[in-house]
């Protein structure tokens, strides 16, 4: 019997024992508040943790704020979803979601619910956009950024194959065209485009169905009817069937994914490519481009031409967490207030790192001086869209639908008709579920604005 | 004489045949380690590198603060197997060999969990019960969940070999005074060594590479990370691409410890004569 | 003391024995089981978590296919274990002495199961990878295949590509597992055959198959089991591709629990799809038990 008491006594001591050293290693901060602030921002990592040492041995002293700048990877809203559930969810954080879908999971809270002294109201820009930044007449998130969409080709390719490296593709037509020079002849070891469907989703939204308004005025739905439409994705998902028929897309395009196709391109080995503003960081830095890189608006079908502004992604960059106890209220609003800064917004656009929403600051500040910044900054031609609802959608989400489109499944026009079908039903359910309001999404009298 | 040589020729020479297929993908992982990220997306058929970056593990031990997880994983991981030693070989004892009310039961409903597993979806009751029980936040109520979660592969193994080793011994021991638990302890513990070291292999295993529940557990204490938890961490150290060289180099060094533990457990995989005891 | 109180005694000690594990399943496994299953009826309408009842189960069962190829996929991607038991126990039989040369053998061929599933999915491109395979090009090279083989392009390539990584990563622990059953064989035995006359085969089929028959079957029901609630390498390696074709039951679970992307988890359905892959498992457990006889061994 007393072996057993001993045995016990051990096994349920060892977790207390343990609890005495993971608790040793508590206790830093005295009487600094910690502010955690979690971002997905790897792009301006550099600048960002520079500034926050700054910020903690000044101002930060000052005020006994101590800020904890964590940087998250790909599945970030898994790790802040999972942080809340447990209690421990950061303070300020990056919202990888809508605005919906994170007022509904309890992660963020409204910015009123502090006491910000009308400092939301004073912005020089709009700040409070319904559905993105704002929810249900609150607003929850301030607009730093924008994301442009563009094609990067490699001028070199183009001359080696007789292409003029000063005429990119306009149209989408001319793509396939221009694929099918370069990969024959490049003898298959180079080839026309690179399109990397394992990045699934991502592919079909930033590379799809975002880059398909300069033709249409609008993406997969259409304000006025107040419904689903994929007929924009059509001519394009067209047009990389028929890529795929000419063989002239980098092989191996169902595991490709978009660090690989990168790499690749910035190799020398791709024709053309779609790339988001946030790739100007990538192929100077990262993987930095061998090759004199062209950049050229998203091309357009050969039907409608270059009528519409296309879209600006543009949504709000730091939100407050859900969990923050009232003792810390003050120090977070601080550390937000920093975070929203015309100085640090100036920062990140003069490093190139991004496209500032907020007039006056690209107005006041230095042109960054970047390969490919300024033609991804240039958005006279580029305008944000209102938003989309976002729904749950039964079986096949839509990047599925038109990649069994692509694989020969079915045809484009079927992909068209299962995708609006699924994502109309799925509007339907929730607008009798009361999750939606389809007065927050319809314009009757929407008019994409047109091209300059 | 010569028939024999022979035979364990042409066994050698199938053993380098299946070793060579089993280690060419971990040489161009060693090799890969040292290329440099772009490298490795564009050139991952060419197994040499075309320069050995060895600042890679350079940058790799200081971004994840390799010194500081890696006492973490070995604190946690020590702590887990002790525990899952102790309380494995005792359920499995009591089931192969004990008698008691509701043992059936409670064994059918062990061997129920082995399979009832949810995956990913369990993360979030397991947080809720570790948070009700105010463990959360500290590797230990890792180690705790760990320790107490029903491990029936280890409680399995445990019984199964436990009833391969003949009654009698039991009855020798019984004979001599000792007590249920005692037997246990002092006869039956040293007889199952190749199961302890499995039991050790098969938990070291699982610990030290476990992501996303140490990732939870130390979401509000970063400085407890474990080594795996940190060395995902630095495919996100690049600035909008991976970085995949970090990661693997970083990969390449927390790999060590297992290797070191493997060659040091292998003499308890052929302890062989165990058997003899019973003429003694 | 009496026989009864010895007895009684013996009981006490081998429950409390249990106790430490039993006390888990209470806590740990109850709670989080029963969490899950009722999580599989309810459905979140707006932010709140609403109990619908067998709503998803009726979509599962009627109106997702995808999660059938799922199924199916799982037990297509387990017959690798045809092939990577009867490797494991031959590397076992093989490497069971105390020669030097065989620790080393066996550290390669277990080291496979330490490497993260990143890893092996990474190298695992590379290897399969379209456009300079190292794969293609050895084919190509010994005259099998005359063109380049997308292994991503097709269900069935990505399966086997699974199910190849699957068995590098797992032969290893399995035969270790193998080894520690041999442990429990004397000597003796094969000493006395060899001195009757029979020679290794003899001994291998006469001596250790029968004697590991029971340990086999552990061997083999953890292998089973592990293979289909796997979900790691699939996820990394493909991540469904093509278009989902390659998914199994568990990573069906993960997509649908996790959102990747901006898609919006569905944690009810996630909840109901696990459950049902939960049962498919036990269900195979119980009819694998069964017709082994393992159930009379308690």
């Amino acid at each position: 019997m007393k072996k057993i008491m001993c045995i016990t006594l051990i096994v349920f001591l060892l977790p207390v024992l343990g609890i005495f050293a993971g608790g040793s290693q508590e206790g830093q901060s005295d009487d600094k508040t910690v502010v955690n602030v979690w971002t997905r921002n790897r792009h301006d990592k550099d600048l960002m943790v520079r500034q926050v040492e700054k910020f903690n041995q000044n101002e930060g002293k000052e005020k006994g704020i101590e800020i904890d700048y964590q940087i998250y990877g790909d599945d970030f809203i898994d790790i802040y979803t999972i942080a809340f559930e447990s209690g421990n969810g950061p303070d300020i954080m990056n919202l990888e979601e809508s605005i919906s879908a994170g007022v509904n999971k309890g992660v963020i809270q409204p910015l009123t619910s502090f006491d910000n002294e009308g400092w939301v109201e004073n912005f020089p820009f709009d700040v409070d956009i319904n559905n993105v930044t704002a929810y249900q007449g609150e607003v929850y998130s301030i607009p730093q950024f924008a994301f442009t969409m563009r094609m990067v080709y490699n001028k070199d390719l183009f001359e080696a194959v007789g292409l003029d490296p000063e005429k990119p593709p306009r149209t989408y037509e001319d793509i396939v065209e221009y694929a099918k020079v370069i990969t024959d002849k490049s003898g298959g070891k180079k080839f026309g485009v690179a399109l990397p469907f394992k990045w699934g989703e991502g592919f079909w939204t930033w590379a799809g169905t975002y880059t398909v308004g300069g033709g249409f005025g609008r993406r997969e739905f259409d304000y006025a009817e107040g419904k689903f439409d994929f007929s924009p994705l059509k001519p394009y998902t067209e047009m990389i069937v028929q890529l795929k028929k000419d063989k002239s897309l980098f092989p191996g395009a169902e595991g490709l994914d978009n660090d690989t196709a990168r790499a690749q391109f910035a190799e020398g080995n791709v024709g053309m490519m779609f790339a988001v503003s946030w790739d100007v960081a990538v192929f100077n830095d990262q993987f930095p481009v061998k090759i004199d890189m062209g950049i050229t608006e998203v091309p357009v079908p050969e039907e409608t031409g270059f009528k519409y502004k296309s879209e600006l992604v543009s949504q709000g960059e730091w939100w407050l967490g859900s969990d923050i106890p009232d003792e810390k209220k003050k120090a977070v609003w601080e550390v937000y207030k920093w975070l929203n800064s015309d100085g640090i917004v100036t920062m990140k656009y003069e490093a190139a790192k991004n496209i500032p929403v907020n007039p006056t600051i690209a107005k006041n500040a230095k042109a960054p001086d970047v390969m490919g910044f300024a033609e991804f900054s240039d958005v006279t031609n580029n305008k944000v869209y209102p938003v989309v609802p976002s729904v749950r959608v039964e079986g096949d989400t839509f990047d599925v639908i038109f990649y069994n489109a692509v694989a020969g499944e079915y045809s484009v026009d079927e992909a068209v008709e299962r995708a609006n079908k699924a994502y109309n039903a799925a509007l339907e359910q929730a607008i009798n579920e009361g999750a939606l309001e389809i007065s927050d999404y319809r314009i009757q009298d929407y008019k994409p604005t047109l091209a300059e | 004489m010569k028939k024999i040589n022979l035979q364990k020729v042409i066994i050698f020479i199938f053993l380098i045949m299946v070793t060579s297929v089993f280690l060419f993908p971990l040489l161009i992982t060693f090799f890969a380690s040292f290329k440099s990220n772009m490298e490795i997306l564009t050139r991952g058929a060419q197994v040499i590198p075309e320069r050995f970056n060895y600042e890679n593990y350079i940058k790799a031990w200081n971004i994840a603060n390799f010194r500081r997880y890696t006492l973490n994983s070995l604190y946690v991981t020590a702590l887990t197997i002790a525990g899952i030693l102790v309380v494995s070989t005792m359920s499995g004892y009591a089931f192969a060999r004990g008698k008691f009310l509701g043992k059936k039961i409670i064994f059918s409903l062990f061997i129920a969990t082995m399979f009832l597993s949810w995956g990913p979806i369990m993360i979030y009751p397991q947080i809720q019960v570790a948070r009700f029980l105010s463990i959360n936040n500290s590797l230990s109520g890792y180690v705790i969940l760990r320790v107490f979660t029903v491990n029936m592969t280890m409680i399995f193994l445990a019984k199964s070999y436990i009833d391969s080793i003949p009654k009698s011994i039991d009855e020798a021991a019984f004979m001599d005074g000792c007590s249920f638990f005692r037997i246990y302890w002092n006869i039956i513990l040293p007889l199952v060594k190749p199961i302890l070291a499995t039991i050790c292999l098969l938990t070291f295993g699982e610990t030290w590479n476990d992501y996303l529940l140490p990732l939870v557990f130390t979401m509000s204490k970063p400085e407890l990370k474990t080594l795996t938890v940190a060395v995902v961490g630095l495919k996100t150290s690049g600035q909008v691409a991976s970085s995949w060289n970090l990661m693997l180099s970083g990969s390449m060094m927390s790999i060590v410890p297992m290797v070191i533990l493997y060659f040091s457990m292998s003499k308890y995989f052929i302890s062989g004569l165990t058997k003899g005891a019973i003429k003694e | 003391m009496s026989a009864i109180q010895q007895y009684k005694k013996h009981n006490r000690q081998a429950f409390l024995m249990v106790l430490p594990s039993f006390a888990g399943l209470l806590i740990f496994s109850f709670y989080t089981i029963g969490y899950v299953i009722v999580l599989s009826f309810t459905k979140k309408i707006g932010g709140e978590t609403v109990f619908v009842g067998i709503e998803n189960y009726i979509r599962l069962f009627s109106r997702d296919p995808n999660y059938w190829t799922a199924v199916v996929n799982t037990f297509i991607i387990s017959a690798k274990l045809l092939v990577e038991l009867p490797v494991a126990l031959i590397l076992a039989v093989l490497l069971n002495s105390k020669m030097k040369s065989a620790n080393v053998f066996r550290v390669v061929i277990f080291m496979p199961y330490i490497l993260s599933p990143v890893i092996i999915a990474l190298i695992f491109s590379f290897l399969f990878a379209s456009y300079e395979g190292i794969v293609n090009n050895i084919l190509m090279m010994l005259n099998i295949s005359e063109s380049q083989i997308n292994w991503f392009g097709t269900r069935w390539h990505s399966l086997s590509v699974i199910m190849i990584a699957s068995v590098w990563q797992c032969v290893g622990i399995n035969m270790v597992f193998f080894l520690t059953a041999l442990q429990s064989i004397p000597n003796e035995l094969y000493e006395s055959a060899a001195i009757d006359g029979a020679n290794s085969q003899q001994q291998f089929f006469r001596i250790t198959l029968p004697i590991l028959k029971t340990m086999t079957r552990v061997i083999t029901l953890l292998a089973i089991i592990g293979t289909l609630k796997s979900a790691d390498l699939a996820l990394v390696l493909t991540n469904g591709a093509p278009g989902g074709k390659s998914e199994n039951m568990m990573t069906f679970v993960f997509k649908y629990f996790f959102s990747q992307g901006a898609r919006i988890p569905q944690m009810g359905y996630a909840a109901t799809a696990g459950s049902v892959s939960a049962l498919i498992i036990g269900v195979i457990t119980v009819v694998y038990l069964v017709t082994t006889k393992e159930g009379n061994e308690l």
